[in-house]
């Protein structure tokens, strides 16, 4: 790797707990395998509580490439992609699953030994099109049975809590085919008190992280991005499943307390950031540098407003699984990220903003210059545009991007 | 008389201000709607309405970077910087579909930033093959509809929905048969330049006049002497929207002649026709689903379908070698590129691939052009 990148600093004791999580996780799904159990890659954002209600072993090709970035080893993969004629702009998420699954050998070890082979893919399309062309492309490497559903976008007449009912209908109908497809291959029904269970999970984590972003309102902020987008493993991973709420429930005491303190991440908070687009996870470490400045984001599109969380109810589950899977960030209009990102702005004080161009994500990167448009002119709010891919780290120029920090802090101060 | 036809097909058509038919319509109190992709502009039409394909051009940009990051093609930040620059005064709205990212995130970014009366958004299902997508497009097809009623006050009858769905269909045969002149003898009979062109303005035009100028245009050049036969290079050009169609007549200049596409601008364009017999709605429904596949679908063997669409054409009009020419920060293409070109090498027909952005550049692509054809010769 050509490219300077650092590794965050975290704050909380919690969150020194999440490699050992993740590792766990990956070499679970490896012993599941030895056990016979189906591993099903799925997309982060499914309507994960149905996996764990079906005995199945999700893993998350996305995640596996965040986790390959935040290790630092993604770029030989990324660069293998390339030679075998995918184009370097397409999305480095992609590029480096690529790599593992045709070229595992000859890459650096990944974390727990990586994904386990699949028996089953499955795919919620909510957003981004480049997933559903990936998961055919696995679908041909692997040749395995694959399922595919989408929901659709939700236009700027409508909003996250209030879409038309046809759309939730063919989401609902869909997931319902998902489950047959899923017993078809396993030989086993699904049994709905388990899954109104692990929605009961899933809504408990949701509850618990929820109380979490609130409390990153106080001043001095508890906890910066450097720990909160790692802490995002468990609900985007294993939402669904107890230790998801386990987890949270353990950080949102950590975070209580210290906000019962008044203690914070900066002993002279000054700064109060919002950041968007999804981390830079090889440089996770760009998050503390803001710290020099006594800057701190207390508040990120990926974590706050993202959605990973969903308020659900047992009794409901594939609505309330239907909606967690239609409402995300990247699924509604410009006109409703702008509405929810003033909302932000107002709620958690923000004095400065942090958008990405993240070449990756363009579905992320998409709205940037309407909503660092919007803030400045609504509420005066400066911005600042940075280049940095999600998990590609060999565009990163990390001295050009820490001075235009440099220039964005000395002018807010 | 054909020179004259086919100036009916000048390029500055594709801007809504220097429109003639737009100007025509606007003082006949008659409304134009933009619109992006496979919106079912029969509806449009069949609303009393003007459907505009909205091509963009391939001017370098003045203002969209303020609006639009510059991570999507250039098609679609040269509507955004049109638009800006008072290009789309003349619309009524503008109406979007949910095909690739770009052309969602596009929809979003001239809803925000363009100062148009209307914008409308549907959706459609990228999966074909999914038993509960047929009824949800067609809410969304009938949703639309309702729209447009309420947008003009006039109620749509199944009779003006099939007259429009009739004046496109015959489109769609005319721009076949004009192919069919240029692909699929031995010479073509007409330069492949001025097929595309035409078939690229044909989308500005309203359908019954252009029934009227395509008739003519075919009348014309049956009854012209036949020219010699050549035996240059048949090419074949693959990709989504192709904006500068100098790439045609490059590869003319460089020996080549190009006798067909699969282009979103070319021939995706006409290739089936809708159903007239029953109900429009579903018959619109089946067509905009079922249509030659773009990237952006996802349903299963998607790629495996287009690459035979591809194969099918190549020896229908008896091409020697396919030039892809894919639109920088098009994902979709690029991700079906790599099965593709492997594909077709192993079919053993040729393959080069060119990566355009806006305006193309003559002095760069003219060697790579001249040694591809040099190659089939």
């Amino acid at each position: 790797m050509g490219a300077k990148t650092e590794k965050a600093v975290r704050s909380l004791k919690i969150t020194q707990e999440i490699y050992p999580i993740v590792k766990n996780f990956y070499m679970e799904s490896w012993e599941a395998k030895k056990q016979n159990k189906l591993v099903c890659w799925a997309g982060v954002g499914d309507p994960r509580e149905l996996f764990w209600a079906m005995d199945l072993v999700p893993v998350y090709p996305e995640n596996f490439s965040a986790t390959c970035g935040a290790k630092q080893i993604s770029a030989p993969a990324c660069a293998f992609a390339e030679a075998a004629g995918y184009s370097r702009d397409t999305c480095s998420y992609f590029r480096n699953t690529y790599g593992y699954m045709v070229n595992r050998d000859n890459l650096p070890e990944p974390p727990g030994g990586g994904m386990a082979h699949p028996d089953l893919l499955i795919l919620a399309v909510n957003s981004c099109h480049t997933r559903p062309k990936w998961w055919r492309i696995m679908e041909r490497h692997y040749n395995v049975p694959t399922f595919i559903f989408e929901a659709p976008t939700i236009p700027w007449d409508m909003r996250r809590d209030k879409i038309d009912s046809h759309y939730l209908e063919f989401v609902v109908t869909q997931m319902k085919d998902m489950v047959a497809f899923i017993e078809k291959h396993t030989g086993k029904k699904l049994d709905i008190k388990k899954l109104k269970e692990a929605v009961f999970w899933g809504d408990r984590a949701s509850a618990l992280i929820d109380e979490i972003y609130e409390l990153r309102k106080a001043k001095p902020c508890p906890l910066g991005a450097e720990d909160m987008v790692t802490a995002l493993f468990p609900i985007i991973v294993l939402r669904g499943a107890k230790v998801a709420a386990d987890f949270y429930e353990k950080m949102l005491l950590e975070v209580k307390e210290r906000v019962a303190k008044g203690e914070g991440v900066l002993p002279n908070e000054k700064h109060r950031l919002f950041i968007d687009n999804i981390p830079p996870w090889y440089t996770k470490g760009l998050y503390n540098y803001f710290h020099k400045y006594n800057a701190i984001s207390v508040a990120e599109s990926y974590t706050t407003n993202f959605c990973w969380q969903t308020r659900m109810d047992p009794e409901r589950p594939f609505e309330s699984l239907a909606m967690s899977t239609i409402a995300n960030w990247l699924n509604i209009s410009y006109m409703e990220k702008g509405e929810t990102l003033l909302k932000t702005a107002r709620d958690y004080q923000i004095h400065g903003a942090i958008f990405l161009v993240n070449k990756s994500c363009k579905v992320y990167t998409g709205s940037n210059t309407y909503l660092a448009n919007l803030l400045r002119r609504e509420l005066g709010i400066p911005t600042l545009v940075l280049e940095a891919d999600q998990t590609d780290p060999r565009d990163y120029a990390d001295a050009q991007v820490k001075l235009r920090i440099d220039a964005f802090m000395e002018m807010l101060a | 008389m054909l020179e004259n036809h086919l100036q009916s097909y000048d390029i500055s058509c594709t801007s809504p201000s220097l429109n003639p038919f737009v100007r025509k319509w606007r003082e006949q109190n008659r409304g134009v709607l933009g619109y992006l992709c496979n919106v079912p502009k029969e509806i449009i039409y069949a609303a009393g309405l003007l459907p505009f394909r909205l091509l963009g051009d391939t001017k370098p940009l003045k203002e969209a970077y303020a609006h639009f990051p510059s991570v999507f093609c250039h098609y679609s930040r040269s509507l955004v910087d049109l638009g800006i620059q008072g290009d789309f005064q003349h619309l009524d709205g503008i109406i979007s579909i949910n095909m690739c990212d770009t052309i969602v995130h596009l929809a979003n970014a001239m809803q925000t930033s363009l100062d148009v009366p209307c914008f409308y958004f549907i959706n459609r299902p990228h999966d074909n093959g999914v038993p509960a997508a047929h009824a949800f497009f067609r809410q969304e097809i009938n949703k639309f509809k309702q729209f447009l009623e309420t947008h003009t006050g006039k109620s749509i009858t199944d009779l003006s929905l099939a007259r429009s769905i009739r004046a496109y269909n015959q489109n769609r045969s005319l721009l076949k048969e004009l192919y069919a002149l240029r692909g699929e003898g031995d010479t073509p009979l007409l330069p492949g330049i001025a097929v595309n062109t035409i078939a690229y303005v044909s989308q500005v035009m309203p359908p019954d006049d252009n029934i009227q100028l395509l008739s003519g245009i075919i009348d014309d050049v049956c009854k012209q002497s036949k020219p010699t036969a050549s035996k240059r290079p048949r090419i074949h050009i693959s990709g989504s929207m192709l904006q500068d169609l100098s790439l045609i007549s490059l590869v003319e200049k460089c020996g080549g002649i190009v006798v067909s596409d699969d282009l979103c601008s070319g021939l995706r364009l006409f290739w089936e026709q809708v159903n007239e017999n029953g109900d429009p709605l579903d018959s619109l429904t089946d067509y905009y689903l079922n249509k030659m596949p773009c990237p952006a679908m996802h349903s299963k063997g998607i790629e495996e379908q287009r690459l035979a669409d591809i194969i099918r054409l190549v020896r229908h009009y008896r091409a020697d070698g396919v030039v892809f020419c894919l639109q920088k920060y098009c994902d979709t293409h690029q991700f079906d590129l790599p099965y593709l070109e492997s594909c077709l090498k192993k079919e053993g027909i040729p393959v080069l691939n060119l990566e355009v952005d806006g305006a193309i550049n003559p002095e760069q692509l003219r060697t790579r052009l001249q040694a591809f054809i040099e190659i089939l010769s």
